[in-house]
């Protein structure tokens, strides 16, 4: 190999290197963090977001505060949990698969109950007792 | 960051968080800029190094760049779009920080590179200096890993 290729050859694997490390990092997209039961939360709204591109709300429960994932957008509005449904203050139960690190309070969402009404995002996953 | 939530309430923030087909017209728009910006990036850095020889060196790097510097645009004007939607929390995320900091590199290398005496020279005299070499090798070791950073920001 000539400078220039090694050069380029060298630029190259230090790329390939660094994708490597990018495989390393676990995802929070999708089911594959999350445990396989699922839980019921009740707690307090303290933020809400429907922006893209993955609706979030953080939940005040009486063990601490978790971050609950909603469905992608248009998931999310097709269960009827649009903005305006719940606001800041209001109390909420959320059902949905928790984190697989224990110390992660974080919620993969299936179903949120405001005030008696279901709002299902992933009506095939919802697991009933 | 009070400033940062204010642009969440945008006009154009509240159109893509009511619409969610908007986001992904941003979202895909963005992509098409990187893939154009990386694209011609990547082949001019290579033929600097010496690579696909048979391309003329001074017409290659002349459209390349434009090409470049107009894609640029196009991903930084697409890329505030995107941030608008979740401002605080992107401000917050590091690869995102890291990204902007890579673009910001990759920016100031291709000006100073373009800029230089170095790349007149080369446009005169089909022929590529060390420094402009090693202009090149900054450009694909920025632009390839803010593309990485870039990917990552979902991921923390």
């Amino acid at each position: 190999m000539n400078r220039t290729q090694s050069l380029s050859a060298l630029a190259l694997s230090s790329f390939a290197g660094a994708a490597l490390l990018a495989g390393a990092a676990l995802a929070h997209h999708g089911w594959s963090w999350a445990e396989a039961d699922q839980i019921d939360l009740t707690g307090t709204i303290t933020a809400i977001s429907f922006a893209p591109p993955h609706p979030t709300l953080e939940l005040e429960t009486a063990e601490g505060p978790w971050r609950i994932e909603l469905g992608n957008p248009n998931q999310t509005q097709r269960s009827g949990f649009v903005e305006g449904v719940a606001a800041v203050g209001d109390e909420i139960t959320v059902r949905g698969n928790r984190s697989l690190d224990p110390d992660e309070k974080r919620l993969k969402a299936v179903r949120v109950i405001v005030e008696g009404t279901n709002y299902d995002i992933y009506p095939s996953r919802i697991v009933t007792n | 960051m009070e400033w940062l939530s204010v642009l969440g309430e945008t006009s154009v923030a509240r159109a893509l968080i009511r619409a969610p087909v908007l986001y992904i017209f941003a979202s895909a728009a963005h992509i098409l800029s990187l893939a154009m910006l990386v694209g011609a990036s990547v082949i001019l850095d290579l033929r600097l190094l010496g690579r696909f020889k048979s391309l003329p060196l001074a017409e290659t790097a002349e459209l390349l760049s434009r090409i470049a510097a107009l894609a640029l645009c196009l991903a930084v004007l697409t890329g505030a779009v995107l941030f608008s939607v979740r401002p605080v929390e992107y401000a917050g995320n590091t690869a995102f920080l890291i990204k902007l900091l890579l673009v910001g590199l990759g920016t100031a290398n291709a000006v100073f590179v373009h800029l230089s005496r170095d790349w007149a020279e080369m446009i005169v005299e089909q022929q590529a200096s060390l420094r402009l070499r090693i202009g090149a090798l900054i450009s694909l070791a920025t632009w390839l890993s803010a593309v990485l950073a870039g990917r990552w920001i979902g991921f923390l």
